[in-house]
């Protein structure tokens, strides 16, 4: 449609465009008729906008085209809407902190029972997605990859239902280690294989963290290329390489830390050193010696039974002397646990002075993650245990027991923490608290509903009535959240 | 917890807000009441002057509150009015076993104990600040009593007629002193307008913000505020706008400016509704009572979907609050002319101090409702005259036509009225397609006819570009299309921006 055509011609229109864009005092307006041409400089503006407005639309030129680029189909089913609106209301928590809790928390509830989220949200929750531990999907890989980069084509690994072998290059670094440490505890020389298959081609930052998956199964079959490491030219692959080897039974490392260790421990046993004085390694790996985490963390080996066997000792034994150290407590657990002797490991925590489960927890954390699920939950659960979890933010049991669980806490022990006097307390500093230490409380009450197993959610949820503030509506929100989510599946069932 | 009279007066910000609630608490003015059975929160959407209900929530546990009003008085008296009712009359207050979305999506949002803190700090500044306390009628300074705004309210105000031809002389004499400083204001425009067609639109763009602001200014002075608010956002519009399509933009709503300018001088030789948006264009408004006692004004009743909700704040500090509406096809029903039609309900509020003000309905909602246009030659503004809730997800209201038809249906609308800004769009069997580098766009199914989408949109489309055969609903405004909603095999996506 051209309403203008009546009025003036198309060569008065250009000629006119042209006037009004260099202006009339250099470019004279085309001479025009009637009643325009009495309007003057109004009427000429007014039929240029129309001329504008009218314009015939150019036709699209489909052969030179871009591409169009498109997210990949979702993979599982997606949420019902309830479930969804319950979702997104649990994403709209003010705090920043809280909702990636809260987010982290509700990815793996939703993950566990194979539901997806719904792409139409992903722009909401682009500032979270990458709190979601347990890896992202196809669909989510792509938005980040797409929406980051404006340029950016589809990358052919975002497509893949699934990483194998063969493809495993074409994802990003995140994908890759998460590929590599489920090769390794299926088939650990399959996966050191790949590794070593074009393994100067990635940047060192990236080969320091593909090397660090081979802590998952580590074995004698690992030395020899992680002593080949020892001699790369970035210092955080020969790091992580050294760090490696202290797991490696028989390398030089190994045998130098199994003797300190032991030595410790021997002197302990017969009094000395004097009481005070804690474990440190003599020569840490970490900047930061002094913190017991890193102390723990650097224990890459021993094993639990060469300690034994060096100390002389049944391994039976060795986990019921008491040694008057949290730290040794910790590192013998973790020395059990990389050998697989979950049996020992609930003893060593119990004859330990503080019978610290959280800190035992943690410090176990990533061999154990490992583990098929049920065994991690069930180690994980027995530490935890050991000692009531301490709720205030003064300690750090909430937060290492949400971080490390990853998913609720067994019935009876939830029972039992709900009927504790700790919990009655705690529940009554977060409705009285109101100077700066009521955001800790906050952020421990969200921790708590995360460790609370669906069928205990309406007494908790009760409780929290209790605290009128609105800093308890996160935890709030999160139970009914999964109430949503337990109505689902059982519609589905 | 037991609310009582006592603590409502302690929350009232003032006198006069009690006094205002107390004449809110007719049934009639709240076609919703309702409260959690336990007893928790209460809610209810009272009809105001705006263009639709103001929602209020209320906790009971802890006094927090909202209401979707503008008021700059916290509490407003809407949830004064509310907590009123709820002590009087809890019979009126529906049992629901859950909340509506909206109330819970507030509960979700809440901030911490800011509301109640807010609201006791400003009771106790009022009763603090000698000078600044309202004195109540009979009572003390500062003194806020619920039974004296009860009898405020009840008691009717003296006529005086004397003194109500004196104020219609007024008007008279203050609308013809308007119409001459319109005159004068856009004889200035056009002096204005010439001379940035004589310096050249390539010259006016870098000046473009400087320029404005001081035509605005004039504008306002004149008394155009709709022309002046218009002016006043042109550059951000412009640089908002992708590089190549500034010129065209320029041209466009200069000359439309210059178009209306002429229109005005003509307006009485306009049709009617033209003349109508004419004079709207200029800042000449119509108030919600004049238009509901308009026997002429064109009324639709129907079921109406929420297509989207958008909140602008504008150069001039009022914030834009648009809802946009969708009628249903009947499906029991044959076709009618008004099956796809569409509505905006607009109203504004000050971006400072109205900040509470949010919108009452969320996008996917609907409701029956009789709405009653403002006259024009292309009617879309309308106030809601009454209105009912509807649960459930209705019929989508998709068009029989494609994205080529809908689009000389903005021409034809244009042709109708050459000063409408943006234009709802239904469309079927389109697909969005992100073309990374190449911008985002709204492409027929057969390929040979695309417009193109808002950069800003282009995240939050991504999850459907490629999808095909989509309808669609959105905004096309001569450059750029929004889309508001659209249905999709993964279920309708709704533009929350």
């Amino acid at each position: 449609m051209t309403a203008h055509a009546a009025m003036i011609s198309d060569a008065q229109a250009v000629q006119l465009r042209q006037s009004l864009t260099l202006g009339t005092a250099r470019a004279a307006l085309p001479p025009l008729e009637g009643t325009i041409a009495a309007g003057g400089t109004l009427s000429a503006l007014a039929i240029a906008a129309m001329t504008v407005r009218f314009a015939a639309r150019p036709v699209p030129d489909a052969a030179n085209r871009p591409a169009v680029r498109r997210l990949p189909e979702p993979i599982g089913p997606l949420m019902s809407e309830n479930l969804r609106a319950s979702f997104l209301r649990l994403m709209r928590v003010r705090d920043a902190e809280s909702r990636a809790t809260l987010f982290a928390a509700a990815m793996s509830r939703l993950a566990a029972r194979g539901l997806s989220l719904h792409p139409f949200d992903l722009p909401a929750l682009s500032g979270v997605l990458h709190f979601a531990r347990s890896g992202l999907g196809p669909v989510e890989r792509a938005y980040l990859m797409l929406s980051g980069d404006q340029s950016a084509s589809i990358s052919p690994g975002l497509y893949y239902t699934e990483i194998t072998s063969g493809n495993w290059r074409e994802f990003g670094k995140t994908e890759r280690i998460a590929f590599l440490r489920t090769l390794r505890s299926r088939d650990p020389d399959a996966a050191r294989a790949l590794l070593e298959t074009d393994f100067n081609t990635d940047p060192a930052a990236t080969r320091a963290e593909l090397v660090e998956t081979l802590h998952v199964g580590l074995g004698e079959a690992d030395r020899p290329f992680l002593e080949t490491l020892a001699q790369d030219r970035a210092a955080s692959v020969r790091k992580t390489a050294d760090l490696l080897l202290r797991g490696v039974r028989g390398s030089e490392p190994y045998n130098a830390q199994l003797s300190e260790l032991t030595d410790y421990i021997s002197q302990k046993m017969n009094g000395t050193p004097k009481k005070g004085r804690d474990f440190r390694w003599g020569s840490p790996v970490s900047a930061t010696e002094d913190s017991t985490a890193a102390i723990i963390r650097d224990a890459r080996g021993p094993f639990f039974s060469d300690v034994a066997v060096h100390l002389d000792l049944a391994p039976e034994t060795l986990a019921s002397v008491e040694l008057g150290s949290d730290v040794i407590s910790a590192i013998l657990i973790r020395a059990a646990a990389v050998e697989g002797l979950r049996e020992y490991i609930l003893s060593l925590g119990m004859h330990s002075p503080e019978h610290d489960g959280p800190l035992f927890l943690s410090a176990i954390a990533d061999v154990i993650d490992d583990w098929p699920h049920q065994e991690r939950l069930a180690v994980a659960r027995q530490l935890l245990s050991l000692k009531p979890l301490r709720l205030s933010p003064q300690h750090k049991d909430i937060a290492y027991a949400a971080e490390n669980l990853r998913g609720p806490l067994a019935t009876d022990s939830a029972e039992a923490l709900l009927g504790s006097a700790e919990f009655t307390e705690f529940i009554e500093d977060c409705a009285s608290i109101e100077d700066h230490r009521r955001h800790g409380y906050c952020a421990n009450l969200i921790r708590l509903a995360t460790l609370i197993p669906p069928e205990l959610a309406t007494p908790f949820r009760v409780s929290l009535d209790k605290v009128v503030s609105p800093d308890a509506i996160g935890a709030q929100l999160f139970t009914d959240f999964q109430a949503a989510l337990a109505a689902e599946l059982n519609a589905c069932s | 917890m037991a609310l009582a009279l006592e603590q409502i007066e302690q929350m009232a910000p003032d006198q006069a807000s009690l006094s205002a609630a107390a004449g809110l608490r007719k049934p009639a003015k709240w076609p919703l009441l309702a409260q959690l059975a336990d007893g928790a929160l209460i809610w209810g959407e009272c009809q105001g002057s705006g263009s639709a209900p103001y929602r209020t929530v209320a906790s009971l546990t802890d006094l927090g509150y909202k209401c979707t009003c503008p008021s700059r008085k916290s509490p407003c008296k809407h949830v004064l009015a509310l907590m009123w009712q709820f002590v009087e009359s809890p019979a009126r207050f529906e049992a629901a076993a859950s909340s509506p979305d909206w109330v819970r999506d507030w509960f979700a949002r809440r901030k911490g104990k800011a509301g109640t803190a807010a609201a006791e700090a400003k009771t106790t500044v009022a009763a603090g600040e000698g000078g600044a306390i309202p004195v109540a009628r009979g009572g003390k300074p500062g003194e806020k009593s619920i039974l004296l705004s009860a009898v405020e309210a009840g008691t009717p105000a003296a006529r005086d007629e004397k003194a109500e031809a004196r104020a219609a002389r007024q008007r008279e004499r203050l609308k013809a002193e308007r119409e001459a400083a319109v005159a004068a204001g856009l004889d200035e425009l056009e002096r204005w307008l010439s001379d940035q067609a004589s310096s050249g639109f390539a010259a006016f763009v870098p000046v473009a913000h400087e320029q404005c602001r001081l035509a605005a200014r004039r504008l306002v002075d004149a008394k155009a505020p709709a022309l002046a608010a218009s002016v006043d956002a042109l550059p951000s519009e412009l640089f908002a706008l992708p590089e190549d399509l500034r010129a065209d933009y320029v041209v466009d709503r200069l000359g439309t400016i210059a178009l209306l300018i002429s229109a005005h001088r003509r307006v009485d030789r306009l049709p009617t509704e033209l003349a109508q948006d004419v004079r709207r264009a200029i800042g000449w408004s119509l108030k919600r009572d004049e238009l509901l006692a308009d026997p002429e004004a064109v009324r639709v009743k129907g079921t109406w979907l929420v297509a989207a909700t958008r909140d602008e704040v504008q150069p001039d500090k009022l914030r834009r609050l648009e809802t946009w509406l969708v009628r249903e096809p009947d499906v029991n029903r044959a076709a009618t002319a008004d099956d796809h039609r569409f509505a905006l309900l607009l109203d504004f509020v000050p971006a400072m101090g109205g900040g509470g003000a949010s919108f009452p309905y969320t996008p996917g909602e609907r409701f029956t409702a009789e709405l009653a246009y403002y006259p024009s030659a292309t009617p879309m503004r309308a106030i809601l005259v009454e209105r009912s809730i509807l649960e459930g997800q209705g019929v989508w209201p998709a068009p029989a036509s494609g994205l080529a038809d809908a689009y000389d249906g903005y021409l034809q609308a244009v042709a109708r009225n050459p000063f409408i800004g943006e234009w709802p769009t239904a469309a079927k069997g389109v697909t969005i397609e992100e073309r990374g580098a190449g911008g985002i766009w709204l492409a027929d199914g057969a390929g040979g006819f695309e417009l193109r989408i808002a950069p800003k949109q282009a995240q939050a489309l991504l999850p459907l570009s490629g999808m095909a055969n989509l309808p669609v609903i959105g905004l096309w405004n001569g450059r750029l299309f929004t889309v508001l909603a659209a249905e999709t095999p993964l279920g309708r996506w709704w533009w929350e921006g």
